[in-house]
């Protein structure tokens, strides 16, 4: 469906895609995630054809989009500030699309009535757009951008500027609503809970490569690099001081690992507490406790000052801070420093 | 609709087509003050076959620099009304073509300024003081005998005079205290002109302004019974009731400056022949004829009769002030420049 | 990615990028070329190096004099100007009645009005053929026109006021009204009362509007010209006056083009004060503002019955004088033969056109300059709306620079530069839409550019995205976002060409005169139908302008525009 094909672009002597390759199945959504920076907006725009790549190519349906202009490539783009047309109402905004089609008014008005009643707006046709909530233009920018049927949707950041709790109840509608049209779509944005709940695949990029791509229980249970890992907020990493075939080396002792490994990760979904003197068993010094309903999280200190953070069910004892503890990681990764291969 | 809108506008601009001549108009460069009598010139028309356009543009200075500065595209055919305070200028700037009009022959050479013919002579008139008659005998007031005399009491708040930088009588009438005081000496002309100013001397722009709004006798509500004129003015002021005029004009030795008008074809006209009949035309008697009664002006052409007023109420000084067109030309602005720096600030 | 943004608008084709070169091209022509001609006169006026002039205008008491009046005559109006303004703001600012906002809006109207047609007004009103004498002389049984006020410096003076009034009254109501109310409430709790509040607390507060607005009222009043020439009188000449003295009058080029320097000159220095005092009155708006309230004991009723008073009296009176002046009679009937009279060209009249077809001359001019200056200006607001470009800070005030140079100068920078092919204009009548586009060109860009740049980027790339060309994001977004703002460039340019007197005195030929110019013929011709037709002229001019005035403010109260 879309491929894009090692995409190389710089502004000036800075590069921003350093060789991106990425591919989109029928009916896919793919999250590009990243810190700001990373390149993943741009990516969409080369794929809009708002930027020309350097080199690479673009595919789309089994050719070449990347000399079809803007407006000829029949995709939908929905911007992070929405960029509704301020002199037009609702109505007219999300029939914007239709009319460069030249669609007949007929056809026009029910498929703008559609498209509104898809994201539930549903009399909102004369609204003056200056006059809408955050959300309520959320939903005008969605509809605008679904109303010419696009062979493929971009969103960038389509809830960034929404607050949190907006943000958890409209991504979920967002997904049904592309499921229900049976779109592709490449959504771009920097929050990884927005990624879990919207993505079939997420991208995590950095400074302009994609460091992983999978689904995103692929990706968070099994991060490849320090990066994606600490993207994630998986934070209990480990150099690795030396490694010898299978057993790598670390301040906190020896530990079995598949793979090469610049750092391990010793994912906090798999720690319990142990026995000091079970072996593998790591001991420290409780840092911080934080109660958290149905949990506690908990921050040891071991040894060399490397903190490690994980959750422990609600019905354990509470430890307090300075009590001293063991506990066994039950899944050891291994971590690259940079984009593995 | 916006479209329509600013399509509207672009087709104006591009409706917008310079007013050009027809060959079959005669334009006609002047002064604000020239007249005619339509019936001489129609008659003029009927007989050349062109219609004649009057084109006035102020003073004959701003006349003379205006068309110095659209030479490239001259704004008429003929320019009538340069004089010899300002014929250097326009000679110097090539405005014109030279032609020898056969009626030049009648003239008396002491009009004839200019041996290449470039301009012809068409009238004169001695710019003098004009006085309400009936304002001084009611005061007892005797005439001014000198220029110097207008610097007594007596006559205190009485004059009004033309700017001489946009007036042309006025322009000739500083040339007259020119030539009485001179410019140097214990008594200059400058010393005169602080001494006027001390008697409360007023200046007008032009010599409408001062003739007819400041000038008791000049029909308007004016308050000063002595102006800056004609010699030939007089004759204007008949009483309908009593057949005299109401003023008079001094025209005593060195107390007027005399003017000599020309016309000139001007270089680029596409009509040269029309513009050389108009020239004879200016010169022939008909014109010569009209002239006084529209211009205040004496004729050039001997063979033209003057009418009666003018031959009762009209005077020519013996004396007048004249001076070298080339003196003028050499010190006009900066004798313009000295009077308004001691007259006005 | 904001650096990627602008590198990726609407691709520019090389057409398209030629075209943002049309307005420098312009500005270089039309202005630069000119200015430089000057300079060359000046400074060179037989082709060597000779700054006689120069040292003529300095050793010269007469040149240092004139210097001297137009520097304090603008000093004196600016300071009556502020004195009448600040307890007029204090009323604006303070008090609540009916009709406020309305007055307020319709004290800007003078702004929009030609000198030319103030002058006749001012005339109509307290000249020596006025309604005022010759109603006094009516009622008194008078011979003489009892208020002389013609040529002298008080008509000069009540004429800028008149002119600038609203100007300050604006500036200083604005920054007033917007300031901190506590701060005055805590002096007023510390002891502070009366003149001491004024002087202690009130005036520093204020400074900065005052000055910036002061500022203004100076470079207005400095280039003075129309008001000097036709109230003031040979005894009065401001530089501006005195420039198109030597140049119309004495010829002496090299004169004029000198002391043209001497204002450029000294305006950019004031006009560079300005946009510092400016930049520092947008830097101290607080959004706290004022309460206005009602007036409520009699003191302050009589305040604010006084400030409306003279606010009426001195913006209405006069051009309610003027139309009625130009319907009276000499024998003072009701007559409209004047404007009858303005379809008439009898060959003994001064112009050679009937005054109608000037009429004709001046809409045409306006038209051509409109169209030229939108395009022009849309262009230019374009080049001005790119973020990418160091440039653009460095054009912003290039584009500036015709406002501050005076009119007349421009007129004659047109004489002396455009005399040569392939610029072989000086003799034709297309050089008034060219200069009233310099002049109007500012406004137009000043009155698109916020309009554009409210354009963000992401809005044309949504629509390139929906399928619209690269000329449908301009037809169908840029054009109707601008549009309100280019029709107030419109209006604003068709304004200031009906009215421009100073440059088309100049360069205008007799036979295509404009409205202002014939008014001013008429004027200095005796006679009561030459008034009564320049009278008439100059109600019709007022009119238009009036007009403009009216829809621009409509406009504007939809907040477009930076004036």
């Amino acid at each position: 469906m879309l491929e894009v094909r090692d995409v190389r672009v710089s502004f000036g002597d800075t590069p921003v895609l350093r060789g991106v390759s990425l591919e989109v199945a029928q009916g896919e959504i793919v999250c590009l995630l990243g810190p700001s920076g990373c390149g993943k907006t741009t990516l969409l725009r080369v794929i809009a054809g708002l930027e020309q790549p350097q080199s690479g190519d673009v595919w789309f349906d089994g050719q070449s989009v990347l000399n079809v202009p803007i407006h000829r490539r029949g995709f939908g783009l929905m911007f992070q500030d929405f960029a509704l047309f301020p002199h037009m109402n609702v109505a007219q905004n999300v029939a914007f699309g239709l009319k460069m089609l030249r669609v007949p008014p007929a056809e026009r008005d029910r498929r703008v009535r559609d498209a509104l009643e898809l994201v539930g707006l549903q009399g909102f046709e004369q609204r003056d757009v200056a006059r809408l909530s955050g959300g309520e233009r959320q939903r005008v920018a969605l509809a605008r951008s679904l109303a010419p049927n696009p062979r493929l949707l971009m969103l960038d950041e389509p809830l960034g500027s929404l607050d949190a709790a907006l943000r958890e109840r409209l991504v979920v509608e967002l997904r049904e609503i592309i499921r229900r049209v049976g779109l592709t779509a490449v959504y771009v944005t920097h929050d990884q809970h927005e990624a879990f709940a919207i993505a079939d695949r997420m991208a995590v990029m950095n400074a302009g490569v994609i460091e992983q791509i999978g689904t995103p229980q692929a990706v968070y249970t099994r991060p490849v690099s320090t990066f994606v890992a600490r993207f994630l907020g998986l934070n209990n990493i480990v150099p690795v001081l030396r490694q010898q075939d299978d057993t790598a080396q670390t301040a906190l002792g020896n530990f079995h690992v598949s793979a090469p490994a610049d750092a391990l990760l010793l994912h906090p979904d798999g720690i319990e507490l142990s026995d000091p003197n079970a072996p593998g068993a790591i001991a420290g010094s409780v840092e911080e406790c934080v109660y958290l309903g149905d949990s506690y999280r908990l921050q040891l200190r071991a040894a060399d000052g490397i903190s490690l953070m994980f959750k422990l069910p609600a019905v354990n004892h509470l430890p307090h801070v300075g009590d001293l503890l063991a506990v066994q990681p039950a899944r050891v990764l291994p971590l690259a420093n940079g984009r593995l291969g | 609709m916006r479209f329509r809108f600013l399509l509207v506008f672009v087709l104006f601009a591009l409706g917008f087509v310079p007013v050009l001549a027809q060959d079959d108009t005669l334009t006609l460069v002047t002064h604000d003050s020239f007249n005619v009598s339509e019936d001489v010139l129609a008659q003029f028309e009927q007989e050349a076959g062109v219609k004649v356009e009057i084109l006035r543009s102020g003073d004959a200075g701003t006349m003379v620099n205006q068309s110095i500065l659209s030479r490239e595209n001259p704004l008429g055919d003929v320019m009538f009304g340069v004089d010899n305070t300002f014929l250097g200028r326009a000679l110097a700037e090539d405005l014109f073509i030279p032609y020898e009009s056969p009626l030049l022959e009648d003239v008396p050479d002491e009009f004839k300024l200019d041996e290449q013919n470039r301009v012809t002579p068409v009238d004169y008139g001695d710019v003098c003081l004009n006085y309400d008659i009936a304002y001084f005998e009611d005061n007892d007031l005797p005439l001014p005998e000198s220029l110097h005399d207008l610097t007594k009491p007596d006559y205190r708040d009485l004059l009004v005079v033309e700017n001489p930088a946009t007036s042309s009588p006025g322009l000739a009438f500083l040339l007259a205290t020119i030539v009485q005081f001179g410019t140097d000496g214990d008594y200059t002309w400058l010393d005169f002109w602080r001494d006027l100013v001390a008697n409360d001397v007023y200046v007008s722009d032009d010599w409408s302004d001062a003739y007819f709004n400041q000038f008791t006798a000049g029909g308007g509500d004016g308050t000063r019974p002595l102006v800056v004129s004609y010699a030939s003015s007089p004759p204007f002021t008949v009483d309908e009731d009593t057949g005299q005029p109401t003023t008079a004009s001094i025209v005593a030795d060195g107390m007027c400056f005399r003017q000599i008008e020309f016309v000139g074809i001007l270089n680029g006209t596409d009509n040269l022949e029309a513009a050389q009949q108009f020239v004879d035309f200016l010169l022939g008697v008909p014109f010569q004829e009209d002239l006084p009664l529209q211009m205040f002006v004496f004729p050039v052409n001997p063979e033209a009769e003057l009418p009666q007023d003018f031959q009762q109420f009209g005077a020519v000084p013996e004396k007048p002030a004249t001076m070298d067109i080339d003196d003028i030309n050499a010190h006009r602005e900066e004798w313009i420049q000295a009077w308004t720096e001691t007259v006005l600030r | 990615m904001d650096s990627g943004v602008d590198r990726n608008r609407p691709a520019l084709g090389g057409l398209w990028r030629g075209l943002l070169l049309a307005p420098l091209v312009f500005l270089a022509l039309f202005f630069f070329y000119p200015l430089l001609s000057i300079f060359a006169v000046s400074l060179a006026p037989d082709g060597q190096l000779n700054l006689g002039s120069f040292v003529e205008i300095v050793t010269s008491a007469y040149y240092r004099e004139t210097l001297w009046f137009t520097l304090w005559q603008a000093a004196l109006s600016t300071l009556l100007t502020l004195a009448l303004a600040l307890p007029g703001a204090y009323v604006f600012v303070r008090y609540r009645f009916p009709g406020k906002s309305l007055l307020l809006a319709l004290a800007t109207l003078p702004f929009v009005l030609p000198t030319v047609v103030v002058a006749t007004a001012f005339s109509a009103l307290i000249g020596p053929r006025g309604l005022l004498n010759t109603g006094l002389m009516a009622l008194f049984d008078l011979d003489a026109p009892p208020v002389q006020l013609e040529r002298t410096l008080a008509i000069i003076l009540i004429v800028h006021v008149f002119y600038n009034y609203a100007v300050a009254l604006r500036m200083i109501t604005s920054f007033w009204a917007n300031q901190n109310p506590r701060m005055e409430e805590a002096a007023r709790v510390l002891g502070a009362h009366g003149w001491r509040l004024w002087r202690d607390i009130r005036l520093p507060l204020l400074r900065p509007a005052i000055l910036a607005a002061g500022v203004l009222v100076f470079i207005f009043t400095f280039t003075s010209f129309g008001v000097v020439l036709i109230l003031g009188g040979p005894r009065f000449a401001t530089l501006e006056v005195e420039i198109y003295r030597q140049a119309a009058n004495l010829f002496n080029l090299p004169m004029a083009a000198s002391l043209s320097i001497v204002q450029i000159g000294l305006m950019f220095l004031t006009m560079t004060v300005y946009t510092r005092l400016q930049r520092r009155i947008a830097a101290d708006v607080v959004s706290a503002g004022y309460v206005a309230r009602r007036p409520r004991n009699l003191r302050e009723r009589a305040l604010v019955l006084a400030n409306l008073a003279l606010l009426v009296v001195l913006l209405f009176a006069p051009l309610l004088a003027l139309v009625l002046r130009s319907f009276m009679a000499v024998g003072a009937g009701f007559t409209t033969q004047y404007y009858r009279l303005l379809a008439d060209n009898p060959r003994q009249s001064v112009l050679f056109v009937p005054p109608l077809q000037a009429i004709g001359n001046s809409l045409t001019f306006a038209l051509a300059t409109t169209a030229l200056a939108l395009v022009l200006g849309l262009i230019t607001a374009y080049l001005l709306s790119r973020r990418d470009t160091g440039l653009v800070r460095w054009l912003d005030p290039l584009f500036m620079l015709p406002l501050a140079t005076s009119a007349v100068t421009l007129g004659f920078g047109y004489i002396i530069a455009l005399d040569e092919p392939p610029l072989n204009l000086r003799a034709s009548p297309v050089l008034i839409p060219l200069a009233h586009t310099l002049v109007a060109l500012p406004f137009v860009v000043r009155s698109v550019l916020p309009a554009l740049r409210s354009i963000t980027p992401s809005i044309q790339e949504a629509a390139r995205v929906l399928g619209a060309s690269a000329w449908q994001v301009w037809r169908w977004i840029d054009l109707p976002l601008i549009s309100r703002g280019l029709i107030v460039g419109a209006i604003f340019a068709f304004t200031v060409s009906m009215g421009e007197f100073g440059a088309s005195l100049f360069i205008a030929r007799p036979d295509t005169p404009t409205m202002p110019v014939v008014i001013f013929r008429l004027l200095g011709q005796p006679g009561a139908a030459n008034y009564g037709q320049a009278l008439a002229m100059s109600t019709l001019l007022m009119a238009v302008s009036a007009a403009g005035f009216v829809l621009i403010e409509r406009l504007r109260a939809f907040g477009m525009g930076e004036f």
